[in-house]
């Protein structure tokens, strides 16, 4: 006979699982059911139902734990991530670096940092195109400036120096008129092109600095330049030559900050006379051509008519009837050889003075002193003194001076001669 | 053994999970920093190339004006530059070309001598042309001796100070030295006469 109590028991549906009744009668069912239980506990008799069976859980542990769904997600997301970082670094590097170009080409896509590179190159070229075409102009025009500036100076000098005559000066005052206004029109459009930018904003890494961007545009344009002139160095006809030495200059001064300050800081219309003088000067001696060359010998140059003129002005200053007429009746300075030396910057004077006293050798003195007080001359010194005659006839001495000609002759404010100062002995 | 296995097993994926979710972490971070970083880049490159592309076509315009400037005004730089060639020839010739000075300083003493005021050149001596390194030209240097009256000295002084003039006929020169006496010094009324030797350079370009 089968023990009942290790029978399984069959029960009711909704005593196998209570849980799963759910439902109002499933609940008065239980609750019957529990108050059975209770009755036959209370009074020691044995459960209808008996113990609760035990699950033997080790038998779920034959088999391998459920797979995980946050896994699952991570390794998805992973997954994509890897694939998303892949095609970000082929993106990129096919987009902002060359290492992909090949394939880009043979693609037909389009890379941003080379149509940025193209661009950029087709900027530079053109606002080279831009600067070579003003450069060329502005040199032509400070040819034209340097070309009117040496009539100006010339005609300057003129109506400054005490050698020429009234009318010459009066003549040389009115070609200044009509210099200024020439040179007015050149200075004022080589400065207009001079005050353009010559650069434009570059987008790269390389050049973020203005600085640079400048200094890459001018080093363009100079080898544009350059490279221009070379392929017509062999050249022979006139024009060509011609076009060579043009390119060649206008090379000379790509980046000339010196001339560029000069020509925008000067307000032309306002300048003296002196000061268009001295501003033609100066842009000579910036720009390299063959008038600044000739400018620069020219400002070497010593006007020994003027030095002459100078002499003869303090010498009026001292015998006031300095001429060869009156010498021989009432005494005075007459010169016999002048020595100038422009190399060594020294004048050698040698001549006679004659005194109807005994005064020649202050005469003399005199003489020394009033040179050495003029700006054009220095260090003039005569140490041995020698005379002869008689008080009945006169005094003759002998003149053997030297002097030092100063640095800064200048053409400009000569001093006027001051024949009131006559010494003393002259008068008596 | 079985409990342990499964117990192994479920350590296993949580190792997983962990190192899935720091790689992920990890690589996002990364990522998404070289992505931003990039991107940046390429934004900026893009506009940079926008801009670049309204500059190259606002350049393109610029040049065709410049160029057109340039060619009007060319045919006047043309002729500036032949009236200075013909001029340079003449007063910065290309060699010592003294022969053609020669011929110079005999029209001069053509154009100043007369009869009451003399101006005889009596010799000219040329030396050895001189080309200096640091400058860029070179020197004919010459001396001339010379009879003349005062007016004509002051006039031949003023010949060689204002020679070399871009619109002139002279040829660049200046005075080294000069060493005059004076004739005539002897008191009567006669116009005072000169006797000087005069060292003069003639330059021509290098």
């Amino acid at each position: 006979m089968e023990d009942p109590l290790n029978k399984a028991p069959e029960v009711d549906k909704a005593l196998v699982n209570p849980l799963d009744q759910n439902n109002q009668q499933a609940a008065a069912e239980s609750s019957i059911i529990k108050n059975i239980v209770s009755s036959e506990t209370s009074t020691g008799e044995a459960s209808i139902l008996g113990a609760a069976p035990e699950l033997d859980t080790s038998l779920l542990e034959e088999f391998a734990p459920k797979k995980s769904m946050l896994l699952f997600i991570l390794k998805g997301f992973f997954a994509f991530l890897v694939i998303g970082s892949i095609a970000s670094v082929l993106f990129f590097n096919s987009q902002l670096t060359s290492n992909f170009d090949f394939i880009n080409t043979k693609l037909g896509i389009p890379s941003v940092i080379n149509d940025l590179t193209s661009t950029n190159a087709e900027v530079i070229g053109l606002q080279t195109d831009i600067n070579l075409f003003r450069y060329l102009q502005i040199k032509s025009f400070l040819d034209k400036f340097s070309y009117d500036g040496d009539s100006f100076i010339r005609n300057f000098e003129t109506s400054q120096s005490q050698t020429v005559s009234s009318g010459e000066q009066a003549q040389a005052k009115t070609e200044l008129e009509g210099l200024r206004k020439q040179l007015y029109e050149s200075f004022s459009a080589a400065k207009e092109l001079l005050s353009k930018d010559t650069y434009v904003p570059i987008i790269d890494k390389e050049y973020v600095d203005d600085v640079l961007v400048q200094l890459l545009f001018q080093e363009k344009l100079k080898t544009k330049l350059l490279d221009k002139a070379t392929t017509l160095t062999d050249g022979q006809d006139t024009q060509t030559r011609r076009d060579y030495k043009n390119y060649m200059n206008a090379a000379n001064f790509v980046g000339n900050a010196a001339l560029k300050s000069l020509m925008i800081q000067k307000d032309f219309p306002s300048l003296s006379d002196l000061e268009v003088y001295e501003l033609i000067k100066q842009v000579d001696s910036i720009i390299v051509n063959e008038m600044s060359t000739i400018q620069k010998i020219k400002n070497q140059r010593i006007k020994w008519s003027d030095i002459i003129n100078e002499i003869e002005l303090k010498t009026k200053a001292i015998d006031s009837h300095y001429s060869k007429d009156y010498y021989e009746t009432v005494g005075g300075i007459r010169y016999t050889s002048f020595d100038f030396d422009t190399n060594n910057r020294k004048i050698s004077i040698i001549g006679e003075t004659k005194t109807i006293n005994t005064a020649t050798f202050t005469m003399i003195a005199d003489l020394i002193d009033k040179l050495n007080g003029s700006e054009f001359f220095g260090n003039g010194e005569m140490r041995s003194f020698s005379k002869s005659g008689s008080l009945s006839e006169g005094y003759t001495g002998s003149l053997k001076l030297t002097l030092d000609l100063q640095q800064n002759v200048l053409v400009t404010d000569k001093s006027t001669p001051d024949i009131t100062e006559t010494p003393d002995f002259l008068n008596n | 053994m079985a409990t342990i296995s499964r117990q192994i097993e479920e350590r296993r994926q949580k190792i997983h999970i962990r190192t899935y979710a720091a790689l992920c972490t990890i690589l996002f971070l990364i990522m998404g920093f070289y992505t931003y970083n990039k991107f940046q880049e390429y934004s900026y490159i893009k506009s940079g190339l926008q801009a670049s592309t309204n500059i190259a076509g606002q350049l393109r315009t610029e040049v065709a004006q410049v160029k057109t400037q340039y060619d009007n005004n060319k045919k006047d730089f043309d002729q500036l530059d032949k009236i200075m060639d013909q001029n340079l020839a003449t007063v910065f010739p290309s060699n010592d070309n003294y022969t053609e000075l020669t011929r110079a300083l005999d029209s001069y003493e053509e154009d100043l001598a007369q009869n009451n005021s003399p101006f005889e050149v009596s010799n000219i001596e040329y030396q050895n042309p001189t080309t200096s390194e640091e400058e860029s030209y070179s020197v004919l240097p010459f001396r001339m001796t010379i009879r003349s009256s005062n007016e004509n000295f002051t006039k031949f002084l003023h010949l060689v100070e204002n020679s070399g003039a871009f619109d002139g006929d002279a040829r660049l020169m200046d005075m080294s030295s000069i060493k005059l006496n004076f004739e005539n010094s002897g008191g009567d009324q006669s116009e005072e006469l000169i006797n000087f030797t005069v060292q003069i350079n003639a330059y021509f370009q290098k």
